[in-house]
Parts: structure tokens; sequence; C-alpha cells
């Protein structure tokens, strides 16, 4: 803990506490957890930048089926490299203290595969097969499972999830803020 | 409002959608531009929304600004954290900054992004005021910005040096900044104390190890456990200091007032009243013995009070009543205020979410704390069978079912209510039966009937849930959640029934016995103790057992499974049993404590070495909100007891209450000095009157009526909403068509400007339609006579539009 310590002054702290949901403290142990995928680099440069394949062997996020998809949202330089920065960002988001209002905004980007600021057709075979993993479901049930989800959630009728109405679907569940969290 | 300029470019976007095929590729479009247009659709809507409907406005309002969620707290006209100010709706400087701070473009460098969206925020008065408020404001709007740190803080620096700049232009008057520098020192506290919070997370690794591991679900029960353990710790703290700590105080010193001097030296240790039975390991089980006259129980508190300092006195008395009343007045203010927050996040607040299935299985599917390869991989399968049977279900056309079959069903139900019924009461008469006649026979020496009737109850709480869930598998629920809650129900009045039981045989015993508020201290006591060997230790063997048969001799027996839902009626059952025993025995919070606390390291072994996790998804929130609510029931009727108890049953000679017939005659006499004439006495006997509780209640129903009158009402509201809604995107793809196709004939360059489309679009449906008429009458013959009759609908419905446009489209004319 001391060392970290001193890798970082007050203001910068200060910082942090003001700009995430975090406490200092937590920012301190952020820092460790973010060492600890590579403890060389960090240890060189506090905010050094980690490759993609670092950061995914946080092992929440390794295991995760977007894994990449939260790399690549929460990336400054939208490559899916990580600065520690980026990282904070990331953790805060997850965190128990962010509205849900803030983890649905993530939650539609890291759904948005092809950043049209639309949830379409294409992004959610995406999610689906995601999710399923080596499963596969058949070409009808897939069209048939969107064509539900559409029907829940799309309420303009426009064959595409707005951000508004994804997050109306969000609001109206009461299991996303506890499932869209990862504990520090 | 300028509502036309706005209408038109809530249109641009799904134009620009048919105008350009590559619409959506990163190359060919602004994403910035985009999340403006998104951010104005829910402005825009605002608008036109309240128009139409000028009585909804403050709550439509409300909601369009939670929708733009990267500034809803700017926003944000009510609810939630910063409710402190309503906003003026300049939306000019709104708009622009919405714009600035959507996506990064990747064209710029970080630095450009966060000076132009820096710039647009210092436009807002609000914002860069040199207050306690704006700062906080701004500290939320950064912190919410859906931004990249880097971004955020180059943008904090900013705004920070141009807020300074402002103030020293126009400085505030001293009292505004005491104000100021008070409130940010607040804050700064508040902060300290969260973080002083956190470093003394009770069991942070092993909460996050099982997380996991197990996910979300197993996780609330350990939450659960770790709230109930925290509490318990508080009461314990309250209960040793106020009435413990005074009463080995009294017993054990004396203060000598005659060199009253010196206040603080001279205790005398006072000689040690011999406790005339001896210690033997058996009493550790009883709770009878060595410990019947100890502070355990309380019959062994005086009635006297604590000569602390020469001249101070402490009543145990007092001391002893309010502390309980404190204790059940405070939990019981806790667990209404935890369970109201949770019934209505999960039950009310999503009430129309439960149609959606799949959106929620999909969206929300994933539990993003599971760690563990292994987790992860029965997380996908138990995904995967869980879509297929929605798939399934959903493919199904629904049967209709057979009006006997349906008759069939609820007659069964109806046998298996009456069946449960009966075997409660059963339960409870055979207990009776059983006290009865073991008090009978052994009236001398109870001590073991105490420990067969604790281990008797113990056993049928292991027993009867099983039995419970045999009988609910041939109900035929529809859905296995409804067979969950059925059981869980049924398994909780079981404890109830057992519980009453105890507790009114051995009340309606009271008269018979030397003391009988310790006897019933002790009973629980016993209660408590078991309830440890029999729910904790046993049940960790056998899954122990269960692992060990699954591992090395028998695959077949799968490995246990963490069962979330009994696990947590046990610990409710035992914490409901720590509420009835603590006005008996306050040192019962210490025997609760540390059995939590070895509860905890037993539970947390087992469940990560032995058991796999619960193969269906498990809805956390709801089901945690029905376990508060039992809670909070269970609370309810202790509280209740307790009450009749203080009120009605004659106290006996021993412990703090002894000077006084009913327990409660010591507030009355004690604290009020209350006579039969005292103004306050008569006051209190007026609002007891039946005809004044009446009235309240009649109160009571006409507001609960008003409230409920009042739901039904926003329900209307929002379902004439959501009809508009879906009428406002009909509308919208119309018009995108007609003009397409206008747009297609005359060759637009992609990104025109709408309203010089409009023009354009104007003179060439003009030109159209006289082409039109002039072909209908002319030459009939020709090759478009065919659509002709279809296209004229569609062009006539154009120029409807056209002129909707049309009214809106100037900004300068319009208002």
């Amino acid at each position: 803990m001391g060392q970290s310590k001193s890798q970082f002054s007050e203001e910068e702290l200060q910082d942090y506490e003001d700009l995430t949901y975090f406490t200092k403290k937590e920012v301190l142990y952020a820092h460790q957890k973010f060492k600890a995928l590579a403890p060389e680099k960090v240890g060189h440069n506090k905010n050094a930048k980690l490759p993609m394949s670092k950061i995914l062997q946080y092992p929440e996020l390794g295991v995760n089926p977007f894994g990449d998809r939260i790399c690549k949202v929460f990336s400054s330089s939208h490559d899916g490299d990580c600065t520690f920065e980026d990282f904070l960002d990331m953790m805060s988001v997850f965190s128990d203290a962010a509205p849900k209002a803030v983890k649905a905004e993530h939650a539609f980007r890291i759904f948005d595969f092809d950043g049209d600021d639309m949830i379409g057709t294409s992004d959610l075979q995406q999610v689906v097969d995601r999710l399923i993993g080596s499963n596969h479901l058949s070409e009808a049930e897939m069209q048939h499972l969107i064509q539900k989800i559409l029907e829940e959630a799309d309420l303009d009728d426009d064959g595409a999830l707005s951000f508004a109405e994804f997050e109306h679907i969000i609001d109206k569940s009461s299991d996303f803020a506890s499932a869209f969290r990862i504990r520090l | 409002m300028e509502m036309g300029d706005i209408q038109l470019r809530r249109y641009s976007r799904p134009i620009f959608n048919v105008d350009n095929p590559n619409y959506g590729n990163q190359s060919n479009y602004n994403p910035k531009n985009k999340r403006a247009t998104r951010n104005q659709d829910n402005l825009v809507y605002g608008d036109v929304v309240t128009d139409f409907v000028p009585d909804i406005q403050p709550s439509y309002l409300n909601y369009c600004h939670r929708t733009t969620s990267v500034h809803r707290n700017v926003f944000k006209l009510g609810d939630e954290p910063c409710n402190f100010r309503n906003v003026p709706f300049s939306l000019e400087h709104r708009k622009k900054w919405l714009f600035c701070s959507g996506y990064n473009t990747q064209k710029r460098s970080l630095q450009e992004c966060a000076d132009d969206i820096a710039t647009c925020m210092e436009l807002d008065d609000v914002l860069m005021n040199n207050s306690h408020e704006s700062e906080l404001l701004r500290r939320e709007a950064l912190r919410d910005m859906p931004q990249s740190l880097t971004v955020k803080r180059i943008i904090k620096k900013n705004l920070s040096f141009s807020v300074n700049k402002r103030t020293k232009e126009k400085p505030i008057g001293f009292f505004k900044g005491l104000q100021y520098t008070t409130s940010m020192k607040l804050s700064k506290v508040h902060t300290s104390l969260k973080s002083f919070a956190y470093s003394f997370e009770l069991w942070y690794s092993s909460l996050k190890e099982i997380e996991g591991h197990f996910g979300s679900g197993v996780a609330t029960y350990f939450k659960y456990f770790r709230w109930m353990f925290i509490m318990n710790c508080l009461i314990m703290l309250v209960a040793l200091v106020f009435v413990v700590i005074p009463q080995l105080l009294y017993e054990n010193f004396e203060v000598t007032t005659s060199t009253s001097k010196n206040l603080w030296f001279n205790w005398n240790i006072k000689p040690k009243t011999k406790n005339n039975a001896t210690f033997q390991i058996s009493d550790l089980f009883t709770g009878e013995g060595y410990f019947e006259d100890t502070v355990l129980f309380y019959g062994h508190y005086t009635n006297e009070s604590v000569n602390l300092i020469s001249t101070q006195w402490y009543s145990v008395p007092y001391a002893y009543f309010f502390t309980s009343v404190f204790i059940y007045v405070a939990s019981f203010i806790v667990f209404s205020l935890s369970m109201a927050k949770s019934y209505r996040r999960s039950f009310i607040e999503t009430q129309d979410g439960l149609k959606n299935n799949f959106a929620h299985k999909v969206f929300c599917g994933w539990d993003y704390s599971v760690a563990t390869e292994k987790a992860a991989n029965i997380k996908v399968s138990s995904l995967y069978t869980e879509l297929k049977e929605l798939l399934s279900e959903s493919f199904q056309i629904v049967k209709h079912v057979p009006f006997l079959q349906q008759f069939y069903t609820v007659v069964l139900q109806f046998v298996c209510n009456v069946i449960v019924i009966f075997l409660l009461g059963g339960v409870g008469y055979m207990l009776w039966l059983l006290l009865n006649e073991n008090t009978a026979h052994l009236s001398q020496s109870s001590s073991s009937i105490g420990v067969i009737i604790a281990v008797v109850i113990n056993i049928i709480m292991l027993l009867f849930p099983l039995v419970f869930g045999f009988i609910v598998r041939y109900e035929d629920y529809k859905h296995p959640r409804a067979a969950l809650y059925v059981t869980l129900l049924r398994t909780f009045l079981l404890k109830v029934v057992l519980v009453g039981t105890f507790l009114g045989f051995w009340l309606k015993q009271s008269t018979k016995q030397k003391c009988w508020e310790t006897a019933i201290g002790q009973h629980i006591f016993r209660l408590i103790l078991f309830d440890f060997f029999f729910s904790i230790v046993l049940t960790s063997v056998v899954e122990a057992v269960c692992y060990s048969i699954y591992t090395k001799l028998w695959r077949g027996i799968g490995a246990p499974t963490f069962d979330i839902a009994r696990y947590t009626l046990q610990l409710l059952y035992n914490q409901t049993l720590f509420w009835v025993g603590f006005y008996f025995s306050p040192l019962l919070a210490v025997v609760v404590v540390i059995k939590l606390w070895l509860s905890w390291y037993i539970r947390r072994t087992c469940t990560l070495k032995f058991c796999k996790p619960y193969s269906k998804s498990w809805k956390a929130a709801q089901t945690q909100t029905l376990f508060l609510i039992l809670s909070f029931l269970s609370l309810l009727l202790v509280i209740i007891t307790l009450g009749y108890i203080v009120v009605d049953v004659k106290s006996s000679a021993c412990g703090p209450m002894r000077n006084y017939t009913y327990m409660y005659e010591l507030i009355l006499k004690g604290i009020f000095q209350l006579e039969q004439h005292n103004v306050f006495w008569r006051i209190l006997m007026y609002f007891t009157k039946p005809g004044a509780v009446a009235l309240m209640l009649l109160a009571m129903c006409v507001v609960v009526y008003y409230l409920r009158a009042k739901a039904i009402a926003q329900k209307g509201i929002v379902d004439i909403l959501r009809d508009m809604l879906v009428l406002e995107a009909k509308d919208k793809e119309f018009l995108l068509r007609t003009f397409s196709k206008v747009a297609d004939q005359c060759n637009l360059p992609n990104e025109h400007k709408v309203y010089t489309m409009y023009e354009n679009v104007t003179d060439i449906w003009s030109a159209e339609k006289c082409h039109y008429r002039n072909g209908n009458g002319n030459d009939c013959g020709s090759s478009t006579e065919t659509s002709t009759t279809a296209e004229v609908d569609e062009l006539q419905a154009t120029e409807q539009s056209l002129q909707l446009l049309k009214e809106n489209k100037p900004p300068k004319k319009h208002r």
C-alpha cells in the first residue's frame, strides 16, 4: 500500500475521488489491482497503457463474454488498450455506487457493436451469440428471439433499440443493477 | 421554444439514413452529431407532448430528463439525490453542450474534445457559480458523463480555472463564502466517513470470492447474513453499554459516600454474593444451573439504581426497559424502511417490466461478477437452456386447458393447502401436548426436558420443509417461482406456529413459575443453541458427506446445491428467536453474534468447498424483497407479542420490574407520575377512545383511496403516452417514406439540409400534382395508370404532412 501511495500525489487522488464513484482508498486499491496485471510496466509508469490481452487477465473480464467490448468502450484510444485511468473509470462504473443510468449508458455502448448508436438486429444477434457461448440456436430460433426482444423493447417500431428504449427496459429490470457490477 | 427548428432536426437523422446507404459505417458518419440528435429527440418529445397534454407537464418533463442520462443531474427536476433546485429551461445552451459531450470522435485528440466540452459547460451559468451547489452539480455532471477519465480531468481543470477567474471578477460575499466553506467541509467529512467505512468493510474478500464462484444470487444470501450480523453487533453494543455494564457495576462495586471529595476513586469492591450453583459443562447447553442467576437472564437484574458518582443515580429498571424498547423500535424502523425501499425497487418501479422476459434475459442475463471459468460455463449453459425454454414456450400456441383439468388443479391445490394447514395445526397441538406432558411429570428438574423439546423442535424444522417440498411437487403450479414462494410461505408459517405455540405455552404457565421471564429466556437460549447445531453444523456435515460420496463413490447423487431459500429462512428463524428472547435475556445478543460469526466461516468454507452453484437463474431482487417482508412480519409479530406481555401478563417477583404488577406501569407510574386527573393522561385517554380511533382509521382509508385513485390515473396516462409514441413513430415512418420517394425522384444531394429540401419538395410536389391531375384527366391509357389511385392517395397524405411540416418549419415565424 505504501508504495502505491507514493505513486500518486494528493491532488491526483482528490481528482480521482471527485471524478469517480470511489474513495481515495478504493482508488489506491484499484491501482494495486491494475499493477498486479503487469507489475513491471505499471511500477515504471503508474499510468502505463496495457494492451487488451493484459486487461482481460482480470478474472471478471476474462470470463465475461463481452470482455473485449468492455475494454473497447472504456479505452480512451478506442482500441481496447487501457491506461490506469481507463481501468479506474471502468471499475467505477461497475461499482455499487454508480447510478443505474450511468450503468445503462455504458451497457448500451457495450451492446452496440457496430457503433451506430442503435442496437439493431445484428447487434442483438451478436449479444445472444456471445451469451450462449458454444451452444447454438438455429436460424429460425434466433430470428424469433430477436423478433420477441424487439416486440418487447422497441416502442416506436423502427426495428432497432435507441438508447431511450434500452434505458426504459433497463429501468424496468430490478436485477440489472445487481448483475452489472464487479466487485473491485 | 423554437420548436420548428428542433422538429426539423429531429427528422433529419432518419432522412440521412434513407439518403445515405452507408449510414452506420464508422467511416461515414459523425457519431457526435448523432448522439446529439438522440438527446434532442428526448427534448423534442417532451415539448411535443407538453404541448398536447398540458396537465401532465411536470411528470413528463421529469421523465424526459431522466432519459437524457448523460446530464441527468443538470436536467432533473425532482427525485433522487440532487433535487435542490429547478433548472431554468434555456434550451440553446443545453443543446450545444449535449452536442459536444457525445461520443468521442476518433479523429480529434482527447485534449480538443475536452476543450470543446469545457467551453460548452462554461456557457451554463448554473454550473459555473461559485457555490457549493454548483460545485456539487459540476462534480456530478462530470462524473456521470460518458467520457474517459483523462478527458474528464482536463475538463475539470479548465472549469476550475474559469470558475476561479469568475470569482475574481465577482467575489462572493462573506456570508455566502462562509456557507460555501462549511458545506464543503461537511461534504469532506462525509467522504472521509465513507472511506472509513470502506476500510472496515466486513468480509469483503470472502464476499468477492463467493461472488466469483457462484454469482450474485448466492452472494445475496451472504450479504443478508452480513447485514444481520452487523445489526446484531450494534444491538449487542447498545445492550452491553446500557444494561449489562451498569448491572455489573452495581454488583461488584459500591460507592462509599463518606469521602465525597474524590468522586472517582472511592469505589470499593463489594463482597461477592455467592452463586449457590456450581458450574457444570451441561449448563452451557441448558442455560440453567450456574447461568440461571447471572446477567444472562432477566431474573438477575436488580430493581434498584446504581450509584455511579456519588450524587448521580442510574436506574437499572428504566435502563433495561427503555433500552429494549429502543432496540425494538429501531430495528422495526430499519426493517420497515429497507423493506419498503426494496419493495418499491423490485415490484412497483418494475411493474410493467415483468412482461419483458426476453429482453431481460438478454440484456441483464450475464452476471458480471462471475470470475471463474467454471462458474462462467455454468452461467452460459443455464442462460442457453433458459432462452431455449422461453423460446419453446413462445412457439407453443396457447393451449386452452380443458375445464375439467383446470377444476382438477384447483381442487388439488385446495386439498394440498388444507392438508398443510392440518399438518401445521397438528404440529402445534403435538408440541403443546408434549410440553404439557413433560411439565406435568417432571416439574422439578426441568433441564433435560428443555433440551428434549429444543431437539424436537429442531427436528421438526428440519423434516417439515422436505415434506412441503414433496407436497408442492404434486400441486402442479404453472411457474416454478410460484412453487418456491408457496413452499417458503409454508415453512415460514411452520416456524411461526412452532415459536407461537412454544411461547404461548410458557406464558400460560407463567403464574405457576417462580420467575417465568428467566424461564422463557432459557428456553429461547436453548433453541438458539440447538438451532446452531442442527442448521449449521449438521447441514454442513451432510453437505460434506454428500460431496465425498459424489466425488469418490457415486456420481449419480449429484453435488449438493446451495439452497438459498432454505438457508435464508434459517437465518430468519434465528433472528426471530433472538427478537423474542432479547427482552428476557440481554446477553443473548452476544450469544447470537458469536453464533453468527462462527456460522459465517462454517457456511463460507462449506459453500466454497462442497457446493455447486444454483443452476437456475435466481431472481435475486424479488426474492430478497420477499425475505425482507418475511423478516418484517416476524418482527411485527414479536413486537405485538411483547406488547401483550408488557401490558397484560403479570410480572413475577424477580428482575428489574418486580415492583410492578404489570411491566407497563413502569412507564406510567415511574416516568410521568401520572394520576387519573392529569391533563396529559386525559388527552391520552381521549385519543384511545373507540370513536377517535375509528375517525383516524377513516381518515387513513380516505388517504389510501385518494392515493390509489391517483396511481390508477397515472397508469392511464402512461398508456396514453405509449400509444402516442407508437403513433408518432408511424407518422415519422410515413413521412420518411414519402420524403425519400420525392427525394429519389429529384436526386437531391445526400447531405442536403432538410428545409431546402422542403422547398424543393413543395415545388416538385406542386408540379407533380399538376402532372397527375393532368395525367388523370388526359391520357388514361398510359403505363402509370395502374398505380395511379394508390399513389394519389399517398400523395394526398404527403400533402397533409407537408402542410404539417410547413407550419413548424420557419423557426422565426413560429411564435
